[in-house]
């Protein structure tokens, strides 16, 4: 029950920014709600005025007449208040969608880069739009409903007690009976409920699998195998609906009848008949009594609908909540500039999460001004990890990183961007003519800059043979352009840049093999001059760097120029060298042919 | 509108009973009981009109009161039961076969489409349409029959009963009511999410999100974030603008659908009033009739519910259907065996569904027995298109394949798989052990020879350093094994499996250097005495195939052995040296 607290919390607590729509449309439905009730009380009197007679309201004394337009404008009323219950509650959903896109863009600048990589596009963009969506649904339909289904049953409670408290009594009566019969109807409805989401989760899963595994699996037989499986969780999986459809049959369908405005009626009909014989009960209460005592029973079912939306609701409220929780890069607003472009790691470890295992333990290593550091080692060894804690994509959970002597957690964003450009395997091209898209990196260039950065990157050419030239709109929605055309438009932006330290994975070069001389040629010009750290996979490209950094299991092991490393018997570089070469000289032997 | 909406409700009842196969009846019979149950909850509600005005009789008869009183009673006993029988068909468990039996059907759909007509579908698609339009459509028919048949048949009986009593009421009724289907119709045509533009600003918002997040490097540069971020907060405000377009317009046919009820019970007291004054109504007929109409307000509000899951239903409906209606690929008689393993393409010409341009032209080689033949050239060009040619990917629009002389088409799926092995770049594990995986190839094997297979895959030592060994679950480890362990798992699968032809597209290209020996031994292993296939980028690694084909544009335009290629000083040519260069690159101090 602790939960549920919570996360209603979680729901309403988010749209606050709109509270006063919502409040202001929640008010208005209840007096929908009960301006409907107070109408079918005054129809039941009006039609006892047909024959004749009047009623004191407040003072007034009311003819058929006048009680009809009262009537009306009661039902105009009521027209009136829903309408703009819902009016604003949709302009508050409005309002809320624009404040939380804006609030979750924002905070997606402030928190370490990493994150948005490991959270994923996909995921990112699915909460900006259909959890966002979501709210919006809720606090435009769902909010301004949920008070007329709380108040309109109160309404009728209260207008039924006030017309004879007797058939009131009634009423609540039958409720109650109603209610224990659901409590012990339902009692198992929770372990139910949960052995069902828990068959449709493996259900899921198994299909999923058939699914995905289809154009694979098809190419070993023709799907026997996996058929058999997936056969297999579809008959596990009717046996488990079976059951559960068969434990809960009898409640469910029990509940359905109780829950039916019916017993209600019948009660109080035969209830005001024996007060009707006994005169204790006229013409006029009786049948509004008849129209508003089904009130609460009516409520049920809408309400229960509603809390399967509120579920929704609140999972999507919760999912954009984790985002926002995500803590900021920390800025010591020391405002610290950066002078000198030697980086030093001291003492630096690093796990990406409170939980996990270290990623990088006791990291130390120096990289001198305009030289050139390769960081290799097995896959998983960290060697990225280490590149990207440079430009800050996450900070260092121990120890501290410095650039010219200054920590970079001293530095505003934008200096450090301005010192560290980095040239990873993903690229990304917006949705813009090319110039827009390279001259972004360095607002102050002039067209020449930006075509000698073209040059240099080994791209102008092509750009000159596109029908638009620099005028092409690339991204998404733009021209197609192959991952190495984008690659090295990526390298003239950071040409472009000019920033002072160049921080590189070797991959790109050989990424699109079409474009690798190109790349290679473009690569070798954006490291100019630099201090450049470079994450290298083939071990002949880095043969005559400055320094070369090995890691494994996320230590570094060895440090020095290649021949030096070589010389390590039994060193981790030596070790990785010697199956380089190995692998670069592998052609397949191939035994029994024509050969 | 109106039309059309009750064609679709007839096509829904059409697809409901077919989809519920053998179990039609079953369902037919469930909306029988339901009709039966809503028309006796009418008579039930109708029962106010005798019993009000036997309770109000100047002289009441206590026999008749009591009379009216028990078959309101009857009525509702019987709705209810009536709608306990109709669930049956849920309850019981029958709803559950129709939907074991749908999802049956669509994975042998599955299994037997083209493979080109499987690779235009999304997994995504395919999830969903297996998994929640199976479940959200079929599963909860009978809820859905239900609640349907009682918006129409509740109103409808009550209506007919109230015409036997006084016809002018029934018709004030009969012109009311079924104002709620024009109002529907005013309120689709509003609601925005019909509405084009509305789709295009969420569509150019969605594109500027990813925009947002996938550049949020540069823009973070140059503090084009958040507030700054023009072009997104303009796209975000557009979204709001184009809704608030629409809001009021669009909420008057909503609204009044909501008050549909009060307004007719407005214009009943209001008409009715005249008739009573003119004797010719009782008011307590009229009475009975507000309270019988007010019973309506129930019916009117799942209205709006029930429509628009026919709108999902429909659509689960049609996605359902599509797929079971793909027939697969054509066997042609006479159906022939493979003795042999060479594989000739003759004159192939062949184009990809709704492609404009051919992917191969004129495609002509013969790979002979137990040679190697690798297949290079740019991407894009048509080597994964050869190799999946051979897999009877689709067939060709001209020519013909053929291995050991027997035309591919006259083979059915298996006998031509079982005699190809191919390994992808990407290695599919199943959430199962990692001998089942293996196993895979040949459900006969032995548990020896499937830790043969893996010694000689090069993996056998790896998986005994796991912590249950072969019967540990890929699902526990999954995400630590290496793109180099997962790739010599598939050759291991490979080389159990033991079929004649391999095909080997770019094998090691994602692989880092240290998993890179090991695959290559392991391939090595694999192609020992079989007919060999390979794409691959690097040149080196092919230079010893018995023959090269060099591919452009869907068309050979050279072939021969390496040492023949290079001096051709053609394509071939250009491409390794370029290699060369590119081998010899290092980055300068």
């Amino acid at each position: 029950m602790n939960t549920k607290n919570t996360k209603k919390r979680g729901l309403w607590a988010i749209i606050t920014p709109v509270n006063n729509y919502i409040r202001w449309a929640m008010v208005i439905s209840a007096l929908s709600g009960i301006l409907s009730v107070v109408g079918f009380v005054l129809l039941a009197y009006v039609i006892g005025l047909i024959m004749g007679g009047s009623i004191h309201l407040f003072g007034f004394e009311l003819g058929f007449k006048e009680a009809l337009i009262l009537l009306a404008l009661i039902t105009i009323l009521s027209f009136l208040t829903k309408f703009y219950s819902f009016v604003i509650s949709h302009l508050g959903a409005f309002k809320l969608e624009q404040i939380l896109r804006t609030d979750i863009t924002t905070h997606l600048a402030q928190i370490p880069l990493g994150h948005i990589i490991t959270l994923g596009t996909g995921a990112i963009k699915k909460v900006l739009l259909d959890d966002v969506k979501n709210l919006h649904a809720f606090v435009a339909d769902t909010t301004p409903m949920m008070a007329k289904a709380i108040v309109a049953p109160l309404a009728s409670m209260v207008a039924l007690f006030v017309i004879d408290y007797r058939l009131g009594l009634v009423a609540i009566a039958i409720l109650l009976v109603g209610a224990v019969l659901m409590k012990f109807v339902m009692k198992d409805s929770v372990m139910h409920r949960q052995n069902y989401e828990q068959s449709q989760s493996e259900i899921n899963k198994a299909v999923i699998e058939f699914v995905q595994a289809m154009p694979v699996v098809r190419t070993f037989d023709d799907g026997t195998t996996s058929f058999k499986r997936y056969n297999d969780a579809l008959a596990k999986y009717r046996t488990n609906l079976k059951t559960w459809f068969g434990s809960t049959s009898t409640s469910a369908r029990i509940a359905m009848t109780i829950l039916s405005p019916m017993p209600t009626l019948l009660a109080v009909t035969i209830t005001g008949l024996f007060f009707l014989m006994n005169g204790t009960l006229e013409f006029a209460p009786f049948i509004a009594a008849l129209l508003v005592s089904t009130g609460m029973a009516d409520a049920l079912m809408p309400l229960m609908w509603m809390s399967n939306f509120v579920k929704k609701s609140s999972a999507a409220a919760i999912r954009i909540q984790e985002i926002m929780d995500i803590p900021v890069l920390h800025n010591s607003k020391a405002h610290k500039k950066i002078k000198a472009t030697d980086i030093v790691f001291e003492n630096v470890d690093f796990k990406y999460n409170e939980k996990d295992n270290y990623a990088l333990k006791n990291i130390n290593f120096e990289v001198k001004a305009n030289t050139v550091t390769a960081l290799v080692g097995p896959s998983g060894a960290g060697k990225s990890t280490v590149a990207k804690l440079i430009p800050r994509f996450w900070d260092v959970t121990k120890g501290s990183i410095k650039i010219g002597g200054v920590n970079i957690k001293d530095v505003d964003s934008q200096v450090l961007m301005d010192t560290v450009s980095f040239v990873f395997q993903d690229t990304f091209l917006f949705n813009d003519t090319l110039a827009n898209n390279i001259k972004m990196a360095n607002p102050t260039a002039t067209d020449e800059d930006m075509i000698e950065a073209c040059k240099a990157a080994q791209i102008h050419d092509f750009i000159l043979s596109l029908p638009n030239g620099y005028e092409t709109i690339a991204g998404d929605r733009g021209t197609n352009l192959s991952g190495g055309q984008k690659q090295r438009i990526t390298i003239a932006r950071a040409i472009l840049r000019n920033a002072p330290i160049v921080v590189l994975d070797e991959a790109t070069a050989f990424a699109d093999p079409e474009n690798e001389e190109e790349i290679i040629k473009a690569l070798a010009n954006l490291m100019k001059n630099k201090t450049v750290i470079v994450i290298a996979h083939r071990l002949s490209t880095i043969k005559d760097v400055d320094q070369i950094i090995v890691f494994d299991q996320g230590e570094v092991k060895e440090k020095g120029k290649h021949q030096e490393l070589l010389a390590i018997q039994g060193g981790i570089y030596a070790k990785l060298w010697s199956n380089y070469e190995k692998a670069q000289n592998w052609d397949i032997h191939h035994i029994g042919g024509a050969l | 509108m109106k039309k059309n909406q009750f064609a679709s409700l007839l096509t829904i009842y059409k697809l409901s009973v077919e989809l519920a196969g053998e179990y039609g009846s079953g369902f037919k019979k469930s909306l029988v009981y339901f009709t039966l149950a809503f028309v006796a909850q009418g008579l039930a509600f109708g029962m106010f009109y005798p019993l009000l005005l036997a309770m109000f009789a100047d002289n009441p008869v206590i026999s008749d009161i009591i009379l009216y009183l028990g078959l309101m009673v009857f009525f509702s006993i019987l709705s209810f039961w009536a709608k306990w029988r109709g669930h049956d068909f849920d309850y019981d468990g029958k709803i559950v076969d129709v939907t074991h039996e749908l999802r049956t059907k669509l994975g042998t759909a599955l299994r037997e489409m083209p493979l080109e007509k499987l690779s235009t579908y999304k997994t995504g698609e395919l999830n969903s349409t297996f998994s929640s339009n199976v479940d959200e459509s079929v599963l909860h028919l009978g809820m859905v029959a239900s609640m349907f048949l009682q918006i129409v048949i509740v109103p409808i009986t009550i209506i007919v009963v109230t015409f036997f009593v006084d016809w002018r009421l029934a018709l004030i009724m009969l012109a009311m009511l079924p104002l709620a289907l024009p109002l529907y119709s005013w309120k689709r045509r509003e609601s925005h999410e019909d509405k084009s533009e509305y789709n295009q600003a969420n569509g150019v918002l969605e594109s500027d999100f990813v925009e947002y997040i996938q550049g949020l490097p540069v823009l973070k540069a140059v503090n084009k974030v958040g507030v700054n971020a023009q072009k997104l907060q303009d796209s975000i405000a557009y979204v709001k603008e184009v809704q608030k377009q629409g809001l009021y317009k669009g909420q008057v046919p909503f609204v009044l659908m909501g008050v549909l009820i009060e307004i007719t019970l407005l214009a009943i007291v209001f008409i009715g009033a005249f008739f009573v004054l003119d004797n010719t109504l009782s008011f307590i007929t009229l009475a009975a009739a507000v309270i019988v109409i007010s019973r309506l307000a129930e019916p009117l509000s799942i209205f709006l519910g029930v429509v628009s899951v026919f709108d999902l239903m429909d659509s689960a409906f049609k996605r359902i259907k599509s797929i079971l209606a793909i027939e697969p690929l054509k066997i042609h008689k006479p159906l022939k065996t493979i003795k042999t393993y060479d594989i000739a393409f003759d004159n192939v010409s062949f184009a990809y569904q709704n492609q404009p341009t051919h992917a191969l032209q004129n495609v002509n080689f013969i790979m002979a027995n137990k040679t190697m033949t690798a297949i290079v050239g740019h991407s894009g060009c048509g080597k994964t298109t050869i190799t999946k040619m051979i897999m009877r990917y689709a067939d060709p629009q001209r020519g013909s394949i053929k291995i050991g002389g027997a035309n591919i088409q006259n083979m059915t799926p298996e006998d031509l798989m079982k005699h190809i092995s191919v390994v992808f770049q990407d290695v599919y594990l199943f959430d199962d052990t990692i001998i089942n995986n293996i196993r895979m190839a040949n459900p006969n094997a032995t548990d020896k020879e499937v830790e043969d297979a893996a010694n000689s895959a090069y993996c056998h030592e790896f998986i005994t350093r796991l912590p249950n060994g072969y019967n540990t679950k890929i699902g526990d480890i999954g995400g630590s094994l290496s793109g180099g362990e997962r790739q010599r798992i598939s050759i291991a699968r490979a080389i159990l499996k033991n079929a004649p032809i391999v095909i080997l597209d770019e094998p090691t290209a994602a692989l880092d250097t240290e998993s890179e020996v090991a695959v290559q031994r392991a391939i090595d292993k694999l192609v020992e005495n079989k007919t060999v296939v390979v794409i691959a980028h690097r040149l080196s690694t092919i230079a010893g195939a018995d023959t090269i084909l060099v591919v452009d544009n869907g068309q050979i335009v050279e072939s021969g052995t390496h040492d023949e290629l290079v001096t051709k000083n053609g394509r071939y040519y250009g491409m390794w040296s370029a290699q060369q260069r590119i081998k010899d690159w290092h980055i300068d101090a």
